[in-house]
């Protein structure tokens, strides 16, 4: 049996107006995956991971988190995490703020030379944060997370504000530290870097979680793209072959949801009709297509 | 609970706005002993008398009272300013936030704060009584004066009444910063408090009606400061000073229960509610 990391049940957030940040969350995340929370901005992902740390406290539900309740000292000891954004002392240096951390977390300062190493951070560990790019600030961030070499590292929307370099080194580093067993909670509003890092997903919409599975399953099983002429005839044979709600229209052409090992057989049986087909390609729905059908239900409901 | 007090003071200690606090106490005793120095020394000639007495003030024997002057309220402002610079600017900074999720628990990450404070302000009150006792040194070495230091149960006693007036202002300016989740309005509304409540208001209140409300103004912490401050004396008695609301013993009591009322304030907030 798998051993979850993460586990909520019905976690739930309302705001003084009456706002529900999050609605009946329920979540779990194993040990060793890389989850990807993943949302549109203002869809509960910030206000999930703060209640996951104990910073914001749950209306109704629970959840446990490596082992304990949310902000317990002993759950925390085996989390690191960076929630929002790397908020640390601007008039204290990077190593600084990280012998500030070291002292809290009781780690030995020795280990601060070798977290600033894992973040490229060594160079620049003696300048001011506050004098720090937001790429340099969120890199110390992740020091910080991984100082305690901890099972669990929570990381909410870590490339934002970075550019297009600081996010593709962000990617490598998150990748690097679901590495080894760790277990990484990763929460984005960017579907390719969810698609990049993770192993599982958990779609977050209106403060709901509306699909949470492997980012595999999720893009749903392959199918095939067919261009044709005469369109209408071609339609109707594949309607006939595989049922209509196997055959979609995309961007002109249509989507045959099938093996797409089937190609060769398709191809021939369209040409025997007398369908001409300019273009024949394996294709799988992108998990921005999956993101949008599965927030666009959850918006229309 | 030692790392969690070692972080608390690695923050405290470097932080520009303590250090140049240090620095300004130092550079206004300086500043109080050089002015004082040469204006007791080339008096006008119709103060000359009076001259000769303040000057008593800044020999070693006048220590106490001289640097008690400076305690209440400009002492009691800065560690005011300073305790909410403290609480608030962790909000502004996000760091609070950081903190929280590191492993402390929120009551125990308070504690390390509250003996940080304290030790800061025990550290403020070692150079401003050091600083004051070099000053008057230099003074009489340089008059010729007799060097005569205050008693030590006197020094110490107004080393621990200088302590309590800036533990207890400290901790209502961290308290507020607990309270507004920001250092400026923090700052701002506890200044407001020290010069119109218990400036302002507190001396209407002694005087309204024939004195008949003088218990209202006798439980506010700044009359309770000052009272403590004038049960060390005056280097000149002044007949028209106001003479102290309560007695030094019930100041310190006071003190220590508006200090215990900001702890537990600053404790409520941080425990139960959300941090953004």
């Amino acid at each position: 049996m798998e051993e979850l990391v993460i586990e909520t049940r019905g976690l739930t957030k309302r705001y003084g107006s009456g706002v529900v940040a999050v609605d009946a969350v329920d979540m779990t995340v194993s040990r060793g995956e890389v989850y990807g929370l993943l949302g549109p901005n203002g869809a509960g992902k910030t206000t999930t991971l703060r209640m996951l740390v104990g910073l914001v406290r749950p209306d109704s539900g629970a959840a446990r988190v490596a082992g304990h309740e949310p902000g317990k000292p002993a759950g925390l000891a085996r989390i690191g995490s960076l929630i929002e954004y790397a908020a640390f002392y601007p008039y204290l240096s990077g190593r600084d703020n990280l012998r500030v951390v070291a002292d809290y977390v009781r780690v030995s300062h020795g280990r601060i030379e070798e977290a600033l190493d894992e973040v490229d951070l060594l160079g620049s560990a003696n300048r001011r944060f506050g004098a720090y790019s937001t790429g340099m600030k969120q890199r110390l961030g992740v020091a910080a997370a991984l100082l305690k070499r901890p099972e669990l590292v929570i990381l909410d929307e870590p490339t934002n504000g970075l550019d297009p370099q600081g996010m593709a080194e962000m990617r490598t580093l998150i990748r690097r530290i679901g590495e080894g067993g760790r277990t990484v909670l990763l929460s984005s509003h960017l579907l390719g870097e969810v698609e990049q890092v993770c192993d599982r997903v958990g779609v977050i919409s209106h403060g709901r979680l509306v699909r949470e599975s492997t980012v595999r399953d999720l893009r749903g099983t392959a199918g095939v793209l067919v261009r044709a002429r005469p369109a209408d005839a071609a339609r109707r044979m594949l309607t006939e072959m595989f049922g209509p709600e196997a055959v979609g229209q995309v961007d002109g052409a249509l989507r045959v949801s099938t093996d797409p090992e089937r190609s060769a057989e398709l191809n021939s049986m369209l040409a025997t009709a007398g369908v001409a087909v300019s273009e024949l390609r394996p294709v799988q729905k992108s998990l921005e297509e999956v993101f949008f059908q599965l927030t666009g239900e959850e918006q229309g409901s | 609970m030692i790392g969690t007090i070692r972080a608390e003071w690695r923050k405290l200690a470097g932080r520009p706005a303590n250090l140049i606090a240090a620095g300004g106490v130092v550079a206004v005793v300086a500043l109080v002993y050089v002015v004082g120095y040469i204006e007791y020394t080339w008096p006008a000639a119709s103060q000359a008398a009076s001259a000769a007495l303040l000057k008593q003030g800044l020999y070693p024997a006048g220590l106490i009272q001289n640097l008690m002057n400076f305690v209440m309220p400009l002492g009691a402002a800065i560690a005011l300013v300073l305790g909410a610079l403290a609480t608030g600017s962790e909000y502004g900074w996000g760091t609070m936030k950081t903190v929280l999720t590191l492993g402390p628990g929120r009551i125990q990450t308070l504690v390390a704060k509250l003996v940080a404070a304290g030790l800061g302000v025990v550290v403020l009150t070692v150079i401003l009584y050091t600083s004051g006792a070099v000053a008057s040194l230099i003074v009489a070495v340089v008059d010729g004066h007799a060097i005569a230091w205050p008693a030590a149960i006197d020094i110490a006693k107004a080393l621990g009444a200088t302590s309590l007036i800036l533990y207890s202002f400290g901790l209502l300016g961290m308290a507020l910063g607990f309270v507004f989740r920001q250092s400026a309005a923090a700052v701002g509304i506890g200044l407001v408090y020290l010069v119109v409540v218990e400036t302002i208001l507190g001396r209407f209140i002694t005087g309204f009606h024939g004195g008949d409300y003088r218990w209202i103004a006798k439980g506010l912490s700044g009359a309770n400061a000052t009272a403590l401050v004038q049960s060390f004396g005056q280097i000149v008695a002044d007949p028209k000073a106001p003479a102290p609301l309560v007695g030094a013993a019930q100041a310190v009591v006071t003190l220590a229960v508006y200090a215990v009322a900001f702890v537990v304030i600053s404790a409520t907030l941080l425990r139960r509610r959300d941090v953004q």
